[in-house]
């Protein structure tokens, strides 16, 4: 953007392959966005459009999906906000700290201890499904909007600790160090330093526990029922024995994937280039 | 006395607990949040686990008239077929109680009354009034639903939907093609119809069948085949009889038929067939009877007004030709409202909610096959769909499901737990057969194999 | 070296008296998210590991939990189609992860540069990221290769290829693919981050000294993005592993068993079974094969690391 004063002569060349890669790029949009494309598409036919061949391609939309949709929305779309957010907010602050110990100061066994934080999420979730349900059950938490929140927060606080360790492996060791002779007191250590400058870590890493916990379906059909079902249950809910499901499933897809774009709009954003280049050196 | 003792320690303990966890969860919980957390029902809740059938959902639009009725505030979850049977399997036999109603199927009614996970039914119709029990009229409901719901003489659910297997096909084509369906056809016919009828038009399939793997799914069309061609899964001692020359003509006569249906068929159940069907793409199509009202919905399918209803086809035995599913409400033996539920069940499968249903939406919409009254007294029974319905369903016998004996009850599946495991491994292994991955032997084999697992695990197979 | 002293301190347990030594600061740091996650995730793998040896269906509470010993392990193990389970778990993985990693560099490279609406095409990129596994496999399934209703499958009947239905003729690859369009955009993210991390002047002197753009990538952007590719793969390869919403409405296992993971195993046997003693060995063995395959896999990948 603004470092590169390139000279013309240089620039030429780089011209037209900036252009092939455009194209190449656009092309991936194409393949990859395609099938999402198609998703919303489809959320504004009607039901027996939906799956009309060859596919209609000039059609008036209509929102009788999404008026359907918004029926059964709210309530779910509001505790999964809810589970969510908490659930997100206590990963960080367990696991962004977590991390920097982990990155920063010597031990002979944060290696193994990375490892381990890793390896919790290595059995299978059919698999403690059941003494899940039974400790919930003992402990009088299912259906309330504990039980999720606990879950998630055992869920993702391992994967914040692995994102955040490398990003703070990349962190400037000399200004840590400095600070830490000059007797920088910790907190503004964290607060000052080290959060800033993996501001972009950070920012992926909550997306990352977001669409974790957003789109968890096994444990959130199995501990909550109606006081606090979140949305992943009832977009699974849309598919009815009725066929032709389709658009309306369709909507609601549409309509659950918002909150997720929007972390992930907010996280690209982040993602700007040279961002912790830029603030070191 | 002990019972009481056992009772009041019970209480104690989870009292105890309930404590422990609202201290544990207090300490922590902002208090905005902890007030909206709390398990159990209050007296004027009563909650329901429920498949999302289009029965189902029309329901949720009609409480109204039911908290007018009672003061009484009703709450669904919906859920896909699969995942509400794992979802309430746990409630019930963890014994968590989160749920007052539950949706259960024929085939699960008595496996869970046996472990006294539902509540039975009867004591409540005895203290119902002379007056509430005949405009109830437990009579009234199909005697197939009052024996398959029972468990040693009690009542332990009651049938919201039913269903039976029957086969439907496109007017206009056979007339097309200038051959005549028999009310009462053969598998042999229907095949040799499926062969002359595919491609008949462009991208029309002779049959549309469910090809999906699951006991629920392929399985439920593949066991009418094994019981009509004679064969059965077990003799009476328990064990598997899958290797007999019966059980071999039913896996080549689907599989037959199945070189006539839709493309991608072993990924297509009812939902999918019912897409093909009312789009057009097929000619028949072999599955529950509740199809027929949906393809005859001139507002969801193309065809609406060419479509024929014959009886499910047999082979060499009409036993267990056609198959027998329930939808049923039953009250968890956890319930915290039970009395509240009741009064749900006895709303929602009463004569007067299927007129509700009528007079607010329309009489092809009322839950099918529950009551004799719903064919003889509402304009519902003069559809063209139904006297198959009717008839099917009535003469469906689970216990008598085969030409020979069999230890089990069940048409379309085995009324015992591991059915469902045991249905779902066989049901794969039919999908390798019709992708030519494996050839009828070596699946009657491996299957072979299964069955007799199951009936040495469950402590069926005595030895 | 200051905190090398504070290794030192804090391995040997040494009392220090400074109020905010570094070993301190570590545990302090450390040890909230160290116990939480102890307490939220051992004990219900321990109790786990206990069912493991049980016999125990839920819906047989007439024959009760009996201990099985190693029944359960035996048991599985010695069927053929275990074997076969787990070698389509590993393939699936390996695919999968093999696609994401080129697919996620290949886009990361080419997000790497300025060029128009680049904040748009970010986010497009990575929504496949945000849809529930359960829905992929349902558009994948019933709006893209179906047979009869899918657009690809009609597109492809256009240019002349009758019959395809790639669902039922290559389950494995399409889960694989599937799985893959789910996952390519964390593996972009994160080597786009990388890749933002390299200070621009690194890349500028590569050039001045007379490198190409490949030169560039090879001996200046590549050796830094190792280390994220560790991070990812292994993430990637953890969750990969145990696949199951596309599985289980894109294919259902089938046709056969061809297209099951050991996840899905697992949930047959636990969940449509109620088989809770084998799903939880199952559960077990799954777990020690993503022990093996992560410990293999880092060990590889910090010789890479070390290498370059």
């Amino acid at each position: 953007m603004s470092s590169v004063p390139a000279s013309s002569e240089k620039r030429r060349p780089i011209r037209w392959s900036h252009y092939l890669q455009n194209v190449l790029l656009y092309l991936a949009v194409v393949i990859i966005f395609g099938p999402i494309f198609w998703l919303i598409v489809t959320s504004f036919k009607e039901s027996a459009d939906a799956y009309a061949l060859p596919p209609q391609i000039l059609f008036t939309p209509t929102l009788e999906q999404y008026a359907s949709a918004m029926d059964g929305f709210w309530a779910p779309f509001l505790h999964s906000v809810i589970i969510v957010g908490v659930s997100t907010v206590i990963c960080l602050l367990l696991g962004v700290p977590a991390a920097f110990a982990l990155s920063f100061y010597h031990a002979n066994n944060n290696e193994s201890i990375l490892f381990w934080f890793i390896t919790t999420k290595a059995l299978p979730q059919v698999a403690v499904l059941v003494p899940l349900f039974v400790i919930f059950r003992t402990l009088q938490l299912l259906d309330t909007v504990w039980v999720l929140i606990i879950v998630f927060v055992g869920m993702n606080t391992p994967i914040v600790v692995w994102m955040m360790y490398q990003f703070m492996k990349d962190l400037p060791r000399e200004i840590l160090e400095a600070a830490q002779v000059d007797g920088v007191k910790l907190s503004q250590m964290l607060l000052q330093i080290v959060i800033p400058l993996t501001r972009a870590g950070i920012a992926s890493t909550a997306m990352l526990c977001v669409i974790f916990a957003w789109n968890e379906f096994l444990f959130s059909v199995s501990f909550t029922s109606i006081a606090w079902q979140p949305l992943s249950v009832e977009v699974a809910a849309q598919q009815t024995s009725r066929g032709q499901f389709w658009a309306e499933l369709s909507a609601f897809t549409t309509l659950a994937i918002i909150v997720p774009v929007i972390v992930g709009w907010l996280t690209q954003k982040q993602l700007v280039r040279g961002l912790t280049s830029g603030a070191v050196k | 006395m002990e019972d009481m003792r056992t009772g009041l320690r019970k209480i104690r303990r989870r009292d105890f607990l309930k404590l422990g966890g609202m201290v544990a969860a207090g300490s922590v919980a902002a208090p905005w949040l902890a007030g909206c957390g709390g398990g159990g029902a209050a007296g004027g809740e009563v909650t329901i686990a429920a498949v999302n059938n289009p029965q189902m959902e029309d329901m949720e639009g009609l409480l109204g008239d039911f908290k007018k009725k009672t003061d009484i505030t009703a709450k669904f979850q919906f859920l896909p077929e699969n995942d509400l049977r794992q979802r309430v399997t746990q409630d019930v036999s963890l014994n968590a109680g989160n749920f007052d109603i539950v949706m259960v199927g024929a085939y699960e009614t008595p496996i869970w009354a046996q472990s006294q996970w539902l509540e039975p039914l009867d004591p409540f119709f005895e203290q119902m009034s002379e007056k509430e029990r005949s405009a109830y009229d437990l009579e009234d409901i199909l005697q197939t639903w009052r024996t398959s719901l029972s468990y040693e003489d009690q009542l332990y659910a009651i049938p919201f939907y039913g269903e039976s297997s029957s086969l439907i096909y496109r007017t206009d084509l056979f007339e097309k093609a200038g051959i005549e369906m028999p009310e009462r056809p053969t598998w042999e016919q229907v095949t040799g119809f499926a062969e002359e009828l595919n491609g008949i038009e462009d991208g029309v399939s002779g049959i549309a069948m469910r090809g999906l793997p699951g006991w629920g799914a392929n399985m439920a069309a593949f066991d009418t085949f094994v019981n009509t061609y004679g064969g059965r899964w077990y003799n009476l001692n328990w064990e598997p009889q899958v290797t007999t020359p019966e059980f071999r003509n039913a896996i080549e006569a689907y599989a037959n038929l199945a070189e006539f249906a839709q493309p991608g068929v072993t990924s297509d159940n009812f939902p999918e067939c019912l897409t093909l069907f009312s789009s057009g793409k097929a000619a028949m199509w072999y599955d529950a009877t509740v199809a027929g009202g949906l393809v005859s919905d001139p507002k969801a399918s193309e065809v609406a007004d060419q479509v024929g209803f014959a009886y499910a086809p047999t082979a060499v035995t009409p036993n267990g030709s056609h198959w027998l599913w329930c939808w049923s409400l039953g009250i968890e033996a956890a319930s915290k409202n039970k009395e509240g539920a009741f009064e749900f069940l006895k709303w929602s499968t009463s004569k007067d909610y299927i007129n509700l249903v009528g007079k607010e939406l329309s009489y092809n919409r009322v839950p099918p096959g529950t009551r004799r009254s719903t064919y003889e007294d509402t304009p519902y029974g003069e559809l063209p769909w139904t006297e198959v319905e009717l008839t099917s369903i009535e003469t469906a016998d689970p216990e008598n499901p085969t030409r020979d004996p069999v230890p089990y009850t069940g048409i379309q599946f085995i009324t015992i737990p591991e059915w469902q495991a045991l249905g779902d491994a066989v049901g794969r292994l039919l999908t390798s057969v019709l992708t030519g991955d494996m050839t009828p032997e070596e699946m009657q084999q491996r299957a072979q194999a299964e069955a007799l697992q199951v009936a040495k695990q469950g402590k069926y197979l005595k030895n | 070296m200051v905190s090398g002293q504070a290794a030192q301190g804090s391995g040997q347990g040494k009392t220090q008296v400074a109020p905010t030594s570094p070993g301190r600061q570590r545990r302090m740091l450390l040890y909230p998210a160290l116990v939480i996650v102890a307490i939220i995730t051992q004990i219900p793998f321990v109790f786990t590991v206990y069912l493991s040896f049980l016999n125990w269906n839920l819906l047989r509470p007439d024959l009760g939990r009996t201990f099985t010993g190693l029944g359960n392990y035996v048991l599985e193990l010695s069927t053929a189609e275990f074997w076969t389970i787990l070698l389509q778990t590993l393939a699936i993985t390996a695919m999968a992860l093999a696609m994401s990693c080129l697919i996620g560099l290949g886009l990361a490279l080419l997000l790497n540069r300025d060029f128009f609406a680049k904040g748009l095409i970010q986010t497009l990129l990575v929504t496949p990221f945000f849809i529930m596994p359960v829905v992929t496999g349902l558009i994948w399934k019933n709006e893209l290769f179906s047979p009869n209703f899918g657009i690809i499958t009609w597109m492809a009947g256009l240019i002349g290829f009758d019959g395809f239905n790639p669902m039922a003729q290559q389950p494995l690859i399409m889960v694989s693919t599937m799985v893959a369009w789910q996952w390519e955009p964390l593996f972009m993210l994160v080597l786009l981050a990388g890749l933002q991390a390299i200070p621009e002047e690194e890349r500028e002197a590569a050039r001045l000294d007379g490198c190409n753009r490949f030169m560039v990538f090879r001996y200046i952007e590549l050796p830094h993005l190792l280390p994220y590719y560790r991070m990812v793969i292994l993430l990637g390869t953890i969750f990969i592993l145990q696949v199951f919403g596309e599985i289980y409405v894109g294919t259902a296992g089938g046709p056969g068993t061809s297209s099951m993971n050991l996840q899905y195993l697992t949930y047959q046997e636990g969940l449509v079974g109620t088989q809770v003693g084998l799903a939880s060995a199952i559960g077990v063995i799954t777990l020690i094969l993503t022990l093996i395959v992560l410990t293999s896999l880092l060990r590889i990948m910090n010789a890479v690391v070390k290498e370059a």
